[in-house]
């Protein structure tokens, strides 16, 4: 291996490995991966419980397009909610894209706090006081008395009714047929991108050039416009082959359940509770 | 040899030239984007403080020193012109964040004063101003954090090479960023009260 060839492995090895490095520094509570419309990880909802209100809500979203997710959380310490469920709808990206119409509803059992976290689209038609009295009115009491089930049901639809007043919401589906649950290798692909196309791309190209220049001056003028040919074609194998080594590692972990996020962004609006 | 040469040099001046310039031009309209989504809820903060002003005041009347200090913060906000020009002064910048500063800490005032009156607390008007107040405050948050971000990457890439010299040729410098206000009152621990619910956070 030549030197310069061992430097490039080292700096695609280190490359790879610091993202990896540093996230074992965090200690935040990860983002679930977006299965479903109801995400429970407190195991509070039975499997039925779950199943009604991820029916309440496909009906919704076939019907009117916005798309409301649902999830309960043992705790989001350190964070505090707020920041927990930005960080979650900025991955799930619930909503239709350009619309912005997401709704989450969080739910942190141990920290006893819930947080109704509402995309830019919706701002207008639920705004802050209005998901405000949902918590105080609806969700707190209930979930005084441990009925979950029953809080997150009278929760839900009272956040439907609000969204159903929106006048822009259209039947425009959230996303087509072709799998578009790539968010999550889409986030582990984002930073293999730049290096990719800035550095090695370019350093390919230093490399065939300087292997094709030397070679050159070792033979005969005479024949090298087929060689340099063929050596270019060798050059785009090896870039090409290193590009789609980084890309066939992301295209699993996506085409899978039934529910993905439609591209919707958030600004940081709704309101929390605790109880 | 010198077709050669002069090939090889147009070979690599897109790949030198192309990952500075473009970045800079994309980074810089990311933080504008991002400025004037701070100045957005900064002053969406700043509109509602008269209607949260005169709600107090109906309850609380004689609370005058704290009133008058939301309201004189307020109108301090009011004079600073917050245009797109203020992320190349760093100075101007750091008035302006001063100057928002003072405001956070009056309203967080007013907020502490107001746990005296469970009438005023009770009263439905000022619950939806507090939920609006609360809300405005995390939205000011994520617009800060983004704003941030964009003013770090396009920093970042100020001060890399190559695109340093880019940078350098066509007078690109480094952004102001928004710093840690009252570092003193940071460090100071939170006073731990099991009698009220969890304040909104003061330290912005």
């Amino acid at each position: 291996m030549t030197a310069l060839s061992r430097l490039l492995l080292a700096f695609v090895v280190w490359w790879l490995l610091t993202p990896a490095a540093l996230s074992a520094v965090e200690k935040e509570q990860p983002v679930p991966s977006l299965k479903s419309r109801v995400t429970d990880l407190t195991n509070t909802l039975s499997s039925s419980q779950q199943a009604q209100i991820e029916q309440m809500l496909q009906a919704f979203e076939q019907r009117r397009g916005s798309q409301i997710a649902v999830l309960l959380v043992p705790t989001t310490k350190p964070e505090t909610i707020e920041q927990y469920s930005l960080r979650v709808v900025e991955q799930w990206k619930l909503g239709r894209k350009g619309m912005d119409d997401g709704v989450l509803l969080l739910i942190a059992k141990q920290d006893r706090r819930v947080r109704i976290e509402v995309g830019y689209g919706l701002e207008g038609i639920l705004p802050d006081a209005r998901a405000k009295q949902i918590i105080s009115n609806t969700l707190t009491p209930r979930f005084k008395r441990g009925a979950f089930y029953e809080g997150i049901q009278a929760g839900i639809q009272q956040i439907l009714e609000a969204v159903e007043q929106e006048p822009t919401a259209t039947t425009k589906p959230a996303r087509k047929d072709a799998p578009q649950g790539v968010t999550d290798s889409r986030v582990w692909i984002a930073p293999l991108i730049l290096p990719i196309f800035s550095i090695l791309f370019p350093l390919g190209l230093l490399l065939a050039m300087a292997v094709s220049i030397w070679r050159e001056s070792r033979t005969p003028i005479r024949g090298a416009s087929t060689r340099r040919r063929s050596r270019q074609n060798d050059d785009d194998d090896r870039s090409s082959s290193w590009s789609s080594g980084g890309w066939s590692g992301g295209g699993f972990g996506g085409g899978g359940g039934g529910f993905s996020g439609g591209g919707g962004s958030f600004g940081g609006g709704g309101a929390s509770g605790s109880w | 040899m010198r077709k050669r040469a002069i090939l090889l040099f147009l070979f690599f001046l897109p790949a030198i030239s192309g990952c500075g310039y473009n970045t800079l031009q994309q980074q810089d309209e990311q933080i504008k984007a991002a400025w004037g989504e701070v100045v957005n809820q900064y002053q969406r903060r700043a509109d509602l403080i008269p209607n949260l002003v005169n709600t107090v005041k109906g309850y609380a009347a004689h609370e005058k020193d704290v009133l008058t200090q939301v309201t004189e913060a307020r109108s301090k906000v009011g004079t600073i012109q917050a245009t797109p020009q203020l992320l190349n002064d760093p100075q101007a910048f750091a008035k302006f964040q001063a100057a928002q500063g003072e405001l956070s800490s009056a309203l967080s005032r007013l907020l502490v004063v107001i746990e005296n009156y469970p009438n005023l607390k009770a009263d439905a008007n000022f619950r939806d101003l507090q939920a609006q107040l609360e809300g405005t405050e995390n939205r000011i948050t994520v617009a800060r954090n983004r704003y941030i971000k964009s003013v770090q990457d396009f920093n970042v890439t100020v001060r890399s090479i190559p695109s340093n010299v880019t940078a350098w040729a066509f007078g690109y410098q480094v952004k102001p960023n928004f710093t840690v206000e009252n570092e003193r009152e940071i460090a100071k621990a939170p006073a731990v009260d099991f009698g009220t619910p969890a304040k909104p956070q003061a330290n912005r």
